[in-house]
């Protein structure tokens, strides 16, 4: 088992953001095309 | 149910046993049986945490509440994914760097054995409850729809958890989680077809959408600033931040999944998995129980999903107050129903007018729907003395078991015992590491040899099992204690968070700056419960950890006594 990073991370962090604003985007779509 | 649903259900559970059975001759050493010697691949860690949160009250309880309130729930998601890339910043290397066995392994390096001790004890108690309680709750409900008695589906539940985790350690529990995973993910796909394949001709998807919306049912966002209402924007981003960073950095149960990871990146790697996909999945969860609505809005529904109590109803003495409510539900969900076509009908024809009167007439029918079957939970409630019934978790059992067809319903049934199943492994396999590490070995015996932890960390896994199984079989009659224990668990969650924010967020803070601030956390928690009772448990987090850190971090600068061992690097 390894305990140190291989890895430059900031980029995977970046693209948990977007993924999330995309989906509270399709959510905010939802509501405003269909609810009240 | 059918002969041959009872044969997928019992193959899948059989599957689950041997396969953990299996897994009993790699776990030789304490290592293998808790952290699989740190060799676990990130994918199927990742598919543990999420199926470790994902119990049988997700799948019942959650497909109840888009049924009842469509997706405001989702809102309690929405701090996950910043919490899972603070832990990965955080927590995860310091764990991963410590090599520990538990989190709480962690504060006695960083602190002291008092502080170690207080919170493994206090995950202990809150978490030995809960196990019971997150076996009681589909217990009860697959009872009802089984028509079996309590006890048995509760052993139904237990007894293959307690077997394959005593035997095949983290690794069964893994490996089980990620075959449950798939078969829960497979299960909500299946119930999504046939929910949309159930809409009756002339209603197609757009138009069950436009219903649906029209009773507010896909609203996800609710921006009011209050703390007395649960599912907010805000309560989810900051107070469910503050629950996922305990839960996840902090919580036995969960710490252990990342630990058997191979490597610090794979640690991280398994937690993102949670935070591109939790969402998701919930929705979908949610979106289920939205359709499953849409289903009864088409299809006739009973009054209560709950025959036993509606027998029960039916034999008292407001039998005649609760014949007349059936009376007046079939007439307004009748009237409910043509309204809904009436809106379908109305938008085909591009007709503005009436597509606005139908959804006047179907809010008015859905709202006085709504109100008669308030109160029906209300004559159960006086009926049976259940104060806590919530009829809407047995909606998406009645639907299982009276609109799928043959074998898929046992696929379902399957989904939801091992459901329960998987959480309830995971929380043994963590109660037995927690207290075979953090209290057997470490203050009670701790230099017998390897082989002497394994077998006591087994029969402390059976245990625990049988601790949950008497708390599970007797929670109903425990009604209020079962809840005093849920309240007593979120006075210490966000505190515990603190603790953990002071060790890792400033080189200042000592053991007992830690240890006062928690004990001052916990009461601050308290006092908020007792005295504004109104205020919702997600803002709990929030104050148990900034108070935690506020008072331990002011105390220790005036301790000179114990000064910091061991210094975040």
């Amino acid at each position: 088992m390894s305990s140190d990073s291989t890895r430059n991370w900031s980029r995977t962090y970046a693209a948990v953001i977007v993924v999330e604003v995309l989906a509270l985007m399709c959510l905010w779509w939802l509501q405003s095309h269909y609810g009240t | 149910m059918h002969l041959l649903d009872w044969v997928v259900v019992g193959a899948y559970i059989a599957w689950l046993i041997w396969d953990g059975v299996k897994r009993t001759k790699l776990d030789r050493t304490t290592e293998s049986y808790f952290l699989a010697n740190r060799s676990m691949p990130w994918w199927a860690v990742g598919l543990s945490v999420m199926a470790t949160q994902l119990s049988a009250i997700t799948l019942v309880g959650t497909t109840g509440q888009g049924y009842n309130d469509g997706l405001r729930f989702v809102q309690f998601y929405y701090g996950l994914p910043i919490a899972m890339i603070i832990l990965c910043v955080t927590l995860v290397p310091f764990f991963y760097r410590a090599r520990v066995y538990t989190a709480y392994e962690y504060l006695e390096r960083r602190f002291d054995l008092k502080t170690r001790t207080f919170t493994s004890g206090l995950f202990l108690v809150s978490r030995a409850m809960s196990c019971g309680a997150i076996a009681a709750a589909p217990a009860v409900v697959l009872s009802v729809v089984l028509g079996w008695s309590v006890t048995l589906t509760t052993l139904l539940i237990l007894v293959p958890a307690v077997v394959y985790t005593m035997l095949g350690g983290v690794q069964a529990v893994t490996w089980t989680d990620v075959k449950t995973m798939g078969l829960t993910v497979f299960a909500l796909i299946i119930a999504m077809i046939f929910l949309v394949m159930g809409l009756p001709s002339g209603v197609g998807v757009d138009d069950a959408l436009t219903i649906a919306g029209g009773t507010g049912r896909l609203n996800a966002f609710d921006f009011d600033f209050t703390l007395t209402e649960t599912y907010t924007f805000w309560s989810g981003m900051l107070g469910g931040l503050f629950l996922m960073l305990s839960y996840f950095g902090c919580d036995q149960s969960q710490v252990q999944r990342y630990l058997t990871a191979k490597s610090v990146d794979d640690g991280r790697t398994s937690l993102l998995m949670s935070a591109f996909w939790k969402i998701p999945l919930q929705v979908l969860v949610l979106i289920v129980g939205v359709f499953t609505f849409l289903f009864y809005l088409f299809n006739q529904p009973p009054l209560l999903f709950n025959p036993v109590h509606e027998e029960r109803v039916r034999v008292s003495a407001v039998a005649p107050a609760y014949e007349e409510l059936q009376r007046e539900f079939q007439s307004v969900f009748t009237a409910r129903r043509q309204a809904a076509v009436d809106i379908a009908a109305a938008r085909h024809a591009g007709d503005v007018r009436e597509q606005a009167r139908a959804t006047d007439d179907f809010t008015r029918q859905d709202a006085a729907l709504r109100s008669i079957r308030t109160r029906a939970v209300g004559l159960v409630r006086q009926t049976t003395d259940d104060s806590s019934y919530n009829d809407v978790n047995y909606v998406f059992p009645t639907w299982i078991t009276t609109a799928l067809p043959i074998g898929i319903v046992g696929l379902w049934i399957a989904a939801i015992i091992t459901a329960a199943t998987d959480s309830i492994a995971a929380e043994l396999n963590s109660l037995s590491t927690a207290s075979v590490i953090d209290f057997y070995k470490r203050l009670i015996n701790p230099s017998a040899p390897d082989g002497h932890y394994l077998l006591v960390s087994r029969v402390a896994t059976a245990g625990w099992g049988i601790f949950a199984g008497v708390v599970a079989v007797y929670a109903s009659s425990l009604g209020p204690l079962i809840e005093v224990v849920n309240r007593f668990g979120s006075f210490f969650y966000g505190s515990i968070l603190g603790v953990f924010m002071l060790a890792i967020l400033t080189r200042r803070a000592t053991g007992t700056g830690a240890f006062v601030g928690l004990l001052a956390g916990m009461t601050s928690v308290a006092s908020v419960a007792i005295w504004r009772p109104d205020i919702s448990f997600l803002w709990h987090n929030v104050i148990g950890a900034v108070v935690v850190f506020t008072v331990g971090l002011s105390l220790s600068l005036f301790d000179r006594s114990s000064r910091v061992q061991e210094t975040p690097s």
